[in-house]
């Protein structure tokens, strides 16, 4: 009887190496993120079949409202529905999409598929480069929104601001020198796009890392009934996780398109 | 300081790290504590707060997940 030992290895911080293609190694956690795009299209095309405007089908009325329950989420924080609307497919897939790789490896029997002792399915967001890419696309495509709201010139004057300069010491030798104080925070600026990809990354991808390794520890000492409900949490914070990663780039993205009484106008 | 090895080091640099752990159970308590004050105040707004409440726990236990990472990587 070995009590309180940890039998299982603590997963790596990297994921195994499966197969190459070329010089190109295929980990596992980018074969479980091709089994969730799978699963993903293979949904979306089972809901184009099924879905018509007419049709009162159970199936229908059930995504019917977690839609809705979805744009009202992005309604509260953009507070315009043509803006939700324009945002929605974005946030929506990365709400899904991280929904389907926190969960995944849920599905039981799926890590026991082992290749030359590598398992061929791994909790995608365990591997930093999974949320560190997607965190590099929002923050990516949030600076695009803001060049599309603001000008190439107005975006980057955000970051520069000589503008406030040049008025500052139009107005007096003062108001100036306040004003280089208002260009060095704007250079700041640059630093908080990168702590918005660092934190938007890491957090993801800690709180899932520390659900698996937590998972082994209590699977050590508890085996029977605690890791049952260790994975119900895990369902919990997964869905929670998405939740939140997707709710902070809806944020950003609206922030970066600016204040919503400028579009209607 | 002679005695200490770099791998006892990197323990107590991983017991610092726990540290973190503090201010983000402050918050989270701070942060539930005001949301079920708001539920008390106004029950009918529960459906509004609550999920934000969920959603403003997950931010604050951002700052131990970092201590976490920090001490797995180390």
């Amino acid at each position: 009887m070995n009590f309180l030992q940890i039998v299982e290895p603590i997963p790596q911080l990297y994921s195994g190496v499966v197969f190459h293609i070329g010089r190109l190694p295929v980990t596992n956690s980018m074969i479980s993120t091709w089994l969730a795009m799978v699963l993903v299209l293979g949904f979306v095309f089972f809901l184009k079949k099924h879905i018509n405007l007419k049709s009162e089908s159970k199936v229908q009325t059930f995504f019917e409202i977690i839609i809705e329950a979805m744009f009202g989420l992005l309604d509260q924080i953009t507070s315009d529905r043509k803006r939700s609307e324009k945002l929605f497919s974005i946030i929506a897939s990365i709400f899904v999409f991280f929904l389907l790789l926190n969960t995944i490896t849920l599905i039981p029997g799926l890590t026991a598929i082992k290749v030359n002792d590598v398992a061929l399915f791994r909790t995608a967001t365990t591997d930093f480069n999974t949320t560190l890419a997607l965190a590099v696309l929002v923050v990516f495509l949030s600076q695009l929104a803001s060049i599309q709201s603001n000008g190439l010139f107005g975006h980057l004057g955000q970051y520069i601001q000589l503008k406030r300069v040049f008025l500052g010491f139009k107005k007096g030798i003062g108001q100036g020198f306040l004003s280089i104080i208002d260009f060095a925070m704007g250079l700041l600026n640059v630093m908080g796009e990168l702590a918005r990809v660092i934190s938007l990354s890491l957090r993801l991808f800690g709180n899932i890392f520390a659900g698996e390794v937590l998972m082994v520890v209590m699977i050590s000492f508890l085996s029977f009934i605690a890791p049952s409900l260790l994975l119900a949490q895990t369902l919990l914070v997964g869905g929670l996780q998405a939740m939140v990663f997707s709710v902070l780039s809806a944020v950003y993205l609206n922030l970066a398109l600016g204040p919503v009484s400028d579009n209607i106008s | 300081m002679e005695g200490l090895s770099p791998e006892a080091a990197k323990y107590i640099a991983k017991g610092i790290c726990t540290l973190s752990m503090l201010g983000s159970a402050l918050g989270e308590g701070y942060l539930i504590g005001k949301a079920l004050e708001a539920i008390g105040r106004n029950p009918e707004a529960s459906g509004r707060i609550f999920p934000m409440m969920i959603l403003g726990a997950a931010l604050a236990e951002t700052s131990a997940i970092y201590a976490l990472v920090i001490a797995l990587i180390m």
